[in-house]
């Protein structure tokens, strides 16, 4: 035990030389950066703090940050004493080689994990603080719709008096359509022919997810009042709510009763308002998970290939980045999908409708809350045993030619 | 206590070392052997760094390659020069030895006798990156000897330092030889390794080729003709002339000019300490100016060559006369 704690201690030394300190903090401070900007180049009216830290949270902090040290720090603990040849020191040592490993994966994790979580704290800070979260607005995103299929459902089947409200006087025909399209005729259809099943007609949960989105919004947002006591009538809603909601306030009090009521009204299909802490203490969990993952991988790259460092930059820049794009259930190949599942970051809805929206909408169906946790298991597990089992079997001598 | 039996590692298709069988007992053995010859690979299979591709190894009874029963009782001491340049000598014997499994309470005490054994108490608490070569080495000694271990594995121990040093880390190795350890010393200079010990076992293009007495091998070597290249000032003393005077000696066997510069000769001879005693005797009695003097076969490479070009040579045989050199060479390495 001392000897892995000695370990321990000389790989965490390495870990914060002054010239890691400062590419730390580098990392650190980068996305409160751009927040800062953010913040400060706009109009109040116009700052919007949620899509802020959802935005740089998902792209900077989760799509940058984690990876990028992962791979620095994950793979560099080893490959330097590899390239340094002062492995040898270590490998000659009467302690079995998977616990130095542990050792030293232990120490570049607890560096990873201590940078994205300060990164993510400075973020919330620099987004939130100073009145920032003011700026919040309780209507739904995306990743509100927990449940998009049992809502859909709920709604076409109108059977409560709160769904029947909304089917027939506020959702659109068009989402009517999506959520319920018209049964085809498909033997006719040449289609039927080829032996295409007829379900391809169905509308991807995404795009049914974002129609509601805006259309529930609207709701929400609208001068005519959603509180009605006999529609609320088979709703458990609370007497303070109830209060509330009876004095019809206004402005951005009515859009925050109104979306308590609807919670109320679809408890399991829309997520209650996330505060500030919850939304930030949730990706300070799932970060130190990614950093896990990550750190795992990236471990075993440098057990077993020779430039490790160059590898784990392809893996992460090139395959993470663009396999997540991918249509549909191939996303699934990319880790950062999964991260991305259990952390879902609205992106500001832009105009444009890029790639991966034309394929589907939102990466939300595919993976569920419990395919992520199980996959991700999977993969910290599978990947620190062959990184252990590897490194416990190669040579890690290099021929020496010169000699 | 290591065994080699018919071992043999490959690189791909480079030999690295090609069946090697020996029995190394306490007491110290040096590994010796041209640049290239397989010292090291040897020694990486001996201290678990390398699998054999054929054949064992084994120490104190074990199959070395990653195996924490044998590096308890094992010390290595690599030939790399660099490494943990941050730490400071002390730090890093600690850590060596924290490894090691030396419990916490005398780590510190250890650590502070070794660096005194290997003379290094006044700058251990400098920083590595700071250190001269001589410094790296006594500090790579003590993290080798920190858990008192009962094989040493030592690859080129002797590099880097000073003649000083040498003798002081030839004693510390002949201390633990009489303590009963068995160490193993690599390195390609022979009279580095005759003050230090008898044993040796000398290697050359991934064989073993001699192993035992070095004095058995030695005079093996001088038994066998020894070529001298000698010239002179041309413009004050005539090479015919004392060409004559050497061929006259009766130790000389052959005497040839070269083929470019007729100030400069080459003989042969099969008692070279005696040549080499009378020879300034009569260089001075004839007053020849001579301005150059040197022996390519006074060299462990030679030594090597000899040793490998003669085939079935052990020790302890008669030793037959070697092939002629192909070519005369003029100026040792």
């Amino acid at each position: 035990m001392t000897s892995d704690l000695y370990l321990f201690r000389s790989a965490m030394r390495d870990m914060v030389r002054p010239k890691r300190i400062l590419t730390a903090l580098v990392l650190i401070s980068l996305p409160s950066l751009i927040a800062l900007l953010f913040r400060l180049n706009m109009k109040a009216a116009n700052y919007k703090a949620d899509e802020i830290y959802a935005s740089l949270s998902y792209n900077v902090v989760f799509g940058f940050i984690l990876v990028i040290l992962a791979v620095v720090f994950a793979t560099g603990a080893l490959s330097q004493e590899i390239e340094q040849k002062t492995i040898v020191y270590l490998l000659t040592r009467p302690l079995p080689r998977w616990r130095i490993l542990l050792a030293k994966f232990a120490a570049a994790l607890v560096t990873i994990v201590a940078t994205v979580c300060f990164s993510t704290a400075l973020l919330a800070f620099t987004t939130f603080s100073f009145g920032g979260a003011n700026s919040r607005t309780p209507v739904l995103t995306n990743s509100d719709i927990r449940d998009v299929t049992s809502l859909a459902n709920k709604l076409k089947a109108h059977k409560d008096p709160v769904s029947e409200y909304l089917w027939t006087e506020k959702i659109s025909p068009t989402t009517q359509l999506m959520i319920d399209p018209p049964p085809i005729d498909t033997s006719a259809l040449p289609l039927r022919a080829l032996g295409l099943p007829a379900k391809s007609q169905a509308v991807p949960p995404g795009r049914i997810r974002k129609q509601l989105t805006q259309e529930l919004n609207e709701v929400l947002q609208s001068e005519e009042p959603l509180w009605d006591a006999e529609r609320f009538a088979k709703t458990p809603v609370s007497a303070t709510l109830r209060r509330e909601a009876e004095s019809n306030p206004k402005g951005t009090e009515r859009i925050r009763i109104n979306r308590l009521l609807l919670e109320a009204a679809y408890p399991r299909e829309i997520a209650h308002i996330q505060s500030v802490p919850r939304l930030v203490a949730r990706d300070l969990l799932i970060l130190p998970v990614g950093a896990l993952a990550y750190a795992a991988l990236f471990l075993f790259f440098a057990t077993i290939l020779k430039r490790p460092l160059i590898w784990g930059l392809v893996f992460a820049f090139g395959w993470e980045s663009w396999t997540p794009n991918l249509p549909d259930k191939f996303q699934m190949v990319s880790l950062m999908s999964y991260l991305r599942a259990l952390a879902p970051h609205d992106q500001p809805d832009a105009e444009s409708v890029d790639v991966s929206q034309i394929f589907n909408g939102n990466g939300g169906e595919i993976i569920s809350n419990t395919l992520a946790w199980s996959v991700l298991a999977c993969i910290i597990i599978a990947f620190l045993f062959l990184a252990m089992a590897a490194f416990s079997n190669r040579e890690y001598v290099p021929r020496e030619d010169a000699e | 206590m290591i065994f080699l039996e018919h071992a043999s590692r490959w690189y791909g298709q480079v030999i690295g070392i090609n069946d090697v069988s020996c029995a190394i007992p306490p007491g110290i053995t040096a590994l010796l052997g041209p640049n290239g010859a397989g010292k090291s690979t040897l020694l990486k299979l001996v201290t678990g760094q390398l699998r054999p591709t054929t054949g064992v190894v084994s120490v104190l009874g074990m199959h070395p390659f990653a195996n924490p029963r044998v590096f308890q009782r094992l010390g290595y001491c690599p030939e790399i020069e660099n490494g943990y340049d941050d730490m400071t000598g002390r730090e890093f014997v600690t850590l060596m030895g924290a490894m090691s499994n030396i419990p916490s309470s005398r780590l510190t005490g250890r650590v502070s006798e070794v660096i005194e054994e290997v003379g290094m108490s006044d700058r251990c608490d400098r920083k590595i990156g700071g250190y001269s070569k001589g410094m790296r080495q006594r500090i790579k000694i003590a993290q080798g000897i920190v858990h008192d271990p009962e094989v040493l594995i030592l690859d080129e121990p002797l590099n880097g330092l000073d003649p000083m040093g040498r003798r002081e880390v030839t004693g510390l190795l002949q201390d633990l030889a009489v303590r009963g350890k068995c160490v193993v010393v690599s390195s390609h200079i022979l009279y580095e390794v005759e003050q230090m010990t008898r044993n040796i076992l000398i290697m050359a293009k991934g064989r073993l080729v001699a192993q035992g007495d070095i004095y058995e091998i030695r005079g093996l070597i001088d038994s066998h003709p020894h070529r001298i290249a000698i010239s002179v000032d041309p413009a004050r003393s005539s090479g015919r002339e004392l060409a004559k005077r050497l061929l006259d000696m009766p130790y000389v066997l052959s005497l040839r000019f070269d083929d470019q510069n007729a100030a400069k000769m080459e003989i042969e001879t099969r008692a070279p300490e005696l040549f080499y005693s009378q020879f300034p005797d009569i260089v001075l009695e004839n007053g020849f100016v001579v301005t150059e003097f040197d022996s390519p076969d006074n060299n462990l490479e030679a030594v090597f060559r000899y040793l490998v070009e003669t085939p079935n040579q052990g020790v302890g045989m008669s030793p037959a006369l070697p092939p002629a050199p192909a070519r005369v060479r003029v100026g040792a390495k």
